[in-house]
Order: C-alpha cells, then sequence, then structure tokens
C-alpha cells in the first residue's frame, strides 16, 4: 500500500460503540455455557492454541470480542479454531471453551446462512 | 366347526399389524442410500444368507447377549418370546398335521384347543399336548419373572431400570394378561372336554370336579374372547411401544450382519435401530453420568426415545462422554455412538471453517517411522521426551513431525459435529504426513490413532505407541527389566472400546511389572471423564468421573496407575494420590 512506504499511517478512528454492538451472543452463552463468565483473561488458552501458532488467533481475543459483542470480528477468527481442546485443558479456570465456540458458530452460522 | 365370532379381534388385530408394520419397513427400506441397498443386496443374494439367518435365530430368538448379561435375565427374556415363539410353531405344526391341510385359518392354531375337542383319529394327539402344555409352562414362568423383575430387579443385574409410559403399561397388561387367560381357557375346555395334557388336562379334572358344567359352558367362552381381546389389545398398541422391537429387531440384526450402518441421521437405518431399541434400560447402569452425576437426558434409552418421536435436544445429543459403554451393554447391540455422531452432523452441520492460514507442504522427505504426537501428549511432555528416548535407544530411523507444524488430527472436531471441517485437516494432515513417506506412522494419542486408522485411509500402517513398544520389545530393540512394580492399566476408550486395543498395551506393562485385578476392565473399563466429546463437562464433573474411576482403578492397591492416552493422564494426575504414568515413561524408567 502507498502510505507503507512513508513508514507512518493515519490512526483510523478506535472506538467501540456499545449501544449499537449487539450482545445478544454472550447472553445465550451465558445461558447456555455459564462458565463463560469466570474467564479472567489470562490467555493461558492462547498460548497453547496449536491455531495460533501458525496465524495471530487467539481464543482471548475472542472472549473479548464476545463480551463486547463485536459479531463482525467474531465471525472473521472463529472459523480458524480446530476444536482440539488444548485450551479446555490448559484453562486455571475451567471454562468450557469448546462448548462456547461451538454455540458461536452454530449461532453465527445460522444467522448468516 | 373352524369359526367363532371371538376370532375376530385377534385376527383383525393380526392382519392390521402385519399392514402397518409392512408399510413401515418398505419405507425405511426405500429411504436407505443407494450404496447401503447394493451392499445389501450383495449380500443378500449369496451364500452369506445363511450367516444372516443364522445371526437372526441366534439373537432373536435365543438372545445370547442377553444371556451375557444376566442368566436369569435371559432366561425371562427368552422363555417368554421364544417359548411364545414356538408355541405358534407348535399350534401351526399340530393344527395342520391333524387337519391334513397345508393351509387352514389363521385363528386354527391360537384357539386350537376350542376347534378340536376329539382329536382320537390324530396319533400325535398327545404328544402335541403335552408340548405345547410344557411351552405354555415355560412362558408362565417367564411372565412370572417378570412379575418379580418389577418389584425386584436387582436379582437380573439391573440396578436401575425404565419407567413405563402408559400405553406401555397397558401393552405389557396384555402381555402378561394373554398367557393366564390362555391357561384358565384351556383348561376349562379340557374340564367340559378332557382333551388337556400334563397341566391343562390336570387343571381341568381340578375344575370340572368343582364346578357344574352348565357354568363352565359359559365361562369357557367368556375366557377365549378375553384371550382373544388381550392379543388385539398388544397388537394394536405394539406399533406405539416400546415392542416394536420385536419386530424390527430381527430386521435390524439381519441388517447389521450384512454390514449396513447409519449413515446419516433419520436415514432407514437409523430408523430401524431407534425402534429396535427395547427400552430396557440395561444402558442405564453403564452410564457414568447418570451414576455419577445423576444426569439422565443423555441415557441411550430416552436419548432414542428423543430421535424416535421428535427432534432430540442439545443436551440429548451433546452432553455424553461418548465412551461406548453404553454400546457394549446394550442387548440389541445397537450402535448407539454412530446414531449420536450422525445427529451431531445434522445439528451443527454447517461448515464453515477457514484454515488456509495452514503453511503450504512442498518438503519430500524419507523416513521409516513417523512419529506424532498430538495436541494432548503436548500438555503431558514427559509422555513426548520418554518417546524420544525409547525410539533413539532402540536405534528406529524416525522423525518426529511436531518438530515441524503440525495441527489437530481433526476427530475433536469430527466429534463436535462439523464433519466437512474435519474434512479440511485431515486433508492437510495426509498431504503433511505422506510426505515423509513413512512406513509406519506411530502416535501417543488414541484420539489421533483411531481417527488416523479409520478416517484417514492411509496406504501406511498406523500404529498407537503402545502398539509400536510391543513391537521393539518382541524384536528385542528394547530390553526393558521386571522391576517387581505393581500396575493398574487403565484402558483409554478410544483405544480399548472403540478401537479394540486390549492386549499390546498389557504386554507393554508385563515386561516391566504386573498388572492388578480389577472388575471394571477391558470392555467394561471406565472412561477418565475428560472425553473430548463431552460438550456439558464443567471442571468438576471431570473431578468427580476421574474420582470415581480412580477408586475402580486402585482397588488391588498397585504402586502406579498406568494409561496410554495423555488426555486420561491429564484427568487422574490431578486426582490420583499414587503416582501416574504413561506407558512409555514407565518402559523408560524400566530401561537398562
Amino acid at each position: 500500500m502507498s502510505h507503507e512506504k512513508f513508514g507512518f499511517s493515519a490512526v483510523k478512528p478506535r472506538f467501540i460503540e456499545y449501544d449499537k454492538n449487539d450482545r445478544t451472543l454472550f447472553y445465550l452463552l451465558r445461558r447456555r455455557e455459564p462458565s463463560i463468565s469466570i474467564c479472567f483473561s489470562c490467555g493461558s488458552c492462547s498460548a497453547t492454541c496449536p491455531a495460533n501458532a501458525q496465524t495471530p488467533f487467539s481464543f482471548s481475543r475472542i472472549m473479548l470480542y464476545i463480551r463486547r459483542g463485536e459479531k463482525v470480528q467474531i465471525a472473521r477468527e472463529i472459523n480458524k479454531c480446530m476444536m482440539c481442546g488444548k485450551c479446555r485443558l490448559a484453562c486455571p479456570k475451567g471454562v468450557n471453551t469448546r462448548n462456547i465456540i461451538l454455540i458461536t458458530r452454530d449461532f453465527l452460522q445460522k444467522r448468516t446462512p | 366347526m373352524n369359526y367363532h365370532p371371538f376370532v375376530l379381534p385377534f385376527t383383525i388385530g393380526l392382519y392390521g399389524l402385519i399392514l402397518v408394520l409392512t408399510f413401515l419397513f418398505a419405507r425405511w427400506m426405500i429411504s436407505m442410500p443407494k450404496e447401503e441397498k447394493r451392499k445389501l443386496r450383495r449380500y443378500v443374494f449369496s451364500f452369506r444368507i445363511f450367516g444372516i439367518i443364522g445371526e437372526v435365530i441366534m439373537e432373536v430368538l435365543l438372545h445370547r447377549r442377553i444371556f451375557r448379561k444376566n442368566a436369569l435375565l435371559g432366561y425371562m427374556h427368552m422363555s417368554i418370546a421364544f417359548g411364545w415363539f414356538l408355541l405358534i410353531v407348535g399350534g401351526t405344526v399340530e393344527s395342520k398335521m391333524h387337519s391334513h391341510h397345508a393351509f387352514n385359518e389363521p385363528w386354527i392354531p391360537i384357539f386350537y384347543k376350542y376347534f378340536v375337542h376329539n382329536s382320537d383319529d390324530f396319533r400325535y394327539a398327545e404328544t402335541f399336548a403335552f408340548i405345547m402344555d410344557f411351552l405354555l409352562l415355560v412362558v408362565l414362568s417367564g411372565v412370572g419373572l417378570a412379575l418379580y423383575k418389577r418389584i425386584r430387579s436387582r436379582i437380573f443385574g439391573m440396578k436401575k431400570t425404565t419407567r413405563q409410559l402408559l400405553p406401555d403399561k397397558v401393552a405389557i397388561g396384555a402381555l402378561w394378561l394373554i398367557f393366564p387367560l390362555r391357561l384358565a381357557a384351556e383348561s376349562i375346555t379340557s374340564a367340559l372336554y378332557g382333551n388337556g395334557g400334563f397341566l391343562t388336562g390336570s387343571l381341568g379334572e381340578v375344575i370340572s370336579a368343582a364346578v357344574s358344567h352348565e357354568m363352565l359352558a359359559q365361562v369357557e367362552l367368556n375366557l377365549w374372547w378375553a384371550y382373544s381381546i388381550a392379543l388385539f389389545t398388544f397388537f394394536a398398541l405394539l406399533p406405539f411401544t416400546r415392542y416394536m422391537h420385536i419386530p424390527t429387531e430381527a430386521f435390524h440384526i439381519a441388517l447389521r450382519k450384512a454390514g449396513l450402518k447409519p449413515q446419516k441421521s433419520g436415514d432407514g437405518m437409523t430408523r430401524f435401530q431407534t425402534h429396535s431399541c427395547s427400552r430396557c434400560g440395561v444402558c442405564i447402569d453403564s452410564c457414568q453420568l447418570n451414576a455419577h452425576l445423576k444426569r439422565s437426558q443423555m441415557l441411550p434409552v430416552s436419548y432414542f426415545f428423543g430421535e424416535r418421536t421428535h427432534q432430540p435436544d442439545n443436551k440429548q445429543v451433546y452432553d455424553c462422554l461418548m465412551c461406548g459403554k453404553c454400546t457394549v451393554a446394550c442387548p440389541v447391540g445397537l450402535d448407539i455412538n454412530t446414531v449420536r455422531q450422525n445427529r451431531r452432523s445434522l445439528m451443527s452441520g454447517v461448515n464453515g471453517g477457514e484454515y488456509s492460514y495452514l503453511p503450504a507442504i512442498n518438503k519430500e522427505k524419507q523416513t521409516q517411522v513417523l512419529y506424532f504426537a498430538g495436541c494432548m501428549t503436548h500438555l503431558n511432555p514427559a509422555i513426548k521426551k520418554s518417546m524420544e528416548n525409547l525410539l533413539n535407544a532402540a536405534g528406529v530411523n524416525w522423525f518426529f513431525l511436531d518438530k515441524e507444524e503440525t495441527i489437530c488430527c481433526g476427530r475433536p472436531m469430527k466429534l463436535s459435529g462439523k464433519t466437512g471441517d474435519a474434512e479440511k485437516l485431515m486433508k492437510w494432515n495426509r498431504e503433511k504426513i505422506m510426505s515423509y513417506h513413512p512406513e509406519i506412522l506411530v502416535t501417543s494419542c488414541p484420539i489421533c490413532y483411531k481417527t488416523f486408522a479409520e478416517d484417514y485411509n492411509l496406504p501406511i500402517k498406523v500404529m498407537h505407541h503402545s502398539q509400536y513398544l510391543r513391537i521393539l520389545i518382541e524384536t528385542g530393540k528394547l530390553k526393558p527389566r521386571k522391576t517387581g512394580q505393581t500396575f493398574s492399566y487403565h484402558d483409554p476408550c478410544d483405544l480399548g472400546r472403540l478401537s479394540g486395543e486390549y492386549e499390546d498395551p498389557r504386554f507393554v506393562v508385563r515386561s516391566v511389572g504386573s498388572i492388578t485385578l480389577i472388575k471394571e476392565t477391558r470392555e467394561k473399563a471406565l472412561c477418565c471423564g475428560s472425553s473430548l466429546a463431552h460438550f456439558h463437562g464443567s471442571d468438576l464433573d471431570r473431578v468427580i468421573l476421574a474420582e470415581e474411576a480412580l477408586k475402580v482403578l486402585c482397588q488391588g492397591n498397585p504402586d502406579k496407575l498406568v494409561t496410554a492416552c495423555p488426555l486420561c493422564l491429564k484427568a487422574f494426575n490431578g486426582v490420583s494420590e499414587i503416582p501416574v504414568a504413561d506407558i512409555a515413561t514407565v518402559v523408560e524408567e524400566a530401561l537398562e
């Protein structure tokens, strides 16, 4: 891109409109997988993730997106998961990560066929 | 005289039932996929048909599987089912031989005693009277046991049993009434005409001495009516109750013997399977989630009921360890895991997996043995290190696949129901593995082993590390010494029950020490509770399941608990008081 040649670029506006964000997914997850609430974003899941070894993919970041209700970002990221379950065992709090990912994927795919 | 109006309920019920069943079975057969139909055709029009017939006789009539479960339960079921079958066959032969006609009215064998009073001209009359009375006695003993089972199911080897729905209760009432009514009706007819065998005849003598003949003549007809109506009630309710398993099971066993499997949710074979479930409840005792966590939705009895009547809900499908214990326990031999897996594929069918980030495979290498540790092994690095040391000590020409980037084998994804995404991962892995041109692929994880062996169609030998270690020990490349320790070996579900590998890990452990005897082992082994198929388990659930499994595993006071699965190792490590180790670590420690 052209701006990269100069080594700098204009920063895009970075703000999150919580009022406009749709938090239905978070509420659904909280109902169907209550362990989502005990995540304290330590990042153990991302550290052990085999997908994260290949590409920037972080489950803790997805959790953040889910809480904020940023569906576009979730949809962009979540399909990279391989469901291997390492994060489930690495999690010190016992968050049922695989179920969260499964529910999220099915939720997003049902909304946008 | 070969007709009386009381035969009508029986005849209408019988023909109605045959019509309904023909319609249902034809619909299910038609809805089967084309390849399955072709497979069936190839099987039926060959000599292998005799194998099918033999299997059907052994299973449907003699119920080998129930006898294996519990002898008394087997006798109870066989005396009613096989006894009744023989009563029908015996009655048919008797009536045909007596009348010297190959064809007679369909109700004659059932109500034979009412229509044939005088059989002096029939040479085998006494023999048949004895046989039929004996069979009736056998069936009545079964009905007696069935009644007793309602009070005390424990002596039949069942701690828990199912609750009956109203149609089931009516049907079972009718079934239980059929035989005492037959006994009563035949006895009274015998009291009037003296045509009974040792049972109905002697009962008839007693009755005719006590009651006047006019009264008996009135009661007799009413009893034959009641017998016919009980038969009608049973036939009419059969398609809506658990007794649907009687006709369906015969077909299901034949189809299973022909190698047919449920391919997708709702197909013909799945229908045959779900309707073959007799809701006996034998699976309840085998389920760990029910025994230790008091959950009951996912039990095969209730799940199959959901599968049969309406859409099963999420918890019935996903709250399951898929350990396969119920499949082993099931006396009908239903493929519960496959049906549930197909349902998962249907419920979570959209596959949007995006794995374009996986690096391209271009390096070509040559190695004899390729070692794939697997995701779970990486969480227990001790296994990986032991395997490295063992393979080096044995002087094997090997390569550690995970030195370069590796990904998940795809089975966890498959278990979630996203078969298409799992295929994508498998395709990449297949290419990656084959780019090394190995002869043997060794993996440390039974989950990977199962999927490599079953889903990948690799042209090379796939081995779990316990199998490979056995070969290394047998060929003398590894020489572990006996340490004199006692081990308790835990069969991982994916290696044992689901892949049928019990001997090789035991051989490896025995080459180091001795194995303690425990009650629930091999195909009855308990699951560690951390199964990747289980989507509704909290950490507490896992701890409880692991603790309960440990109680069983530590029955013989072993020095060490050995397992062949990194996931089981992880599950037991947290809760065990005695040390837990992988089979590779144990061998490495014992090397000279």
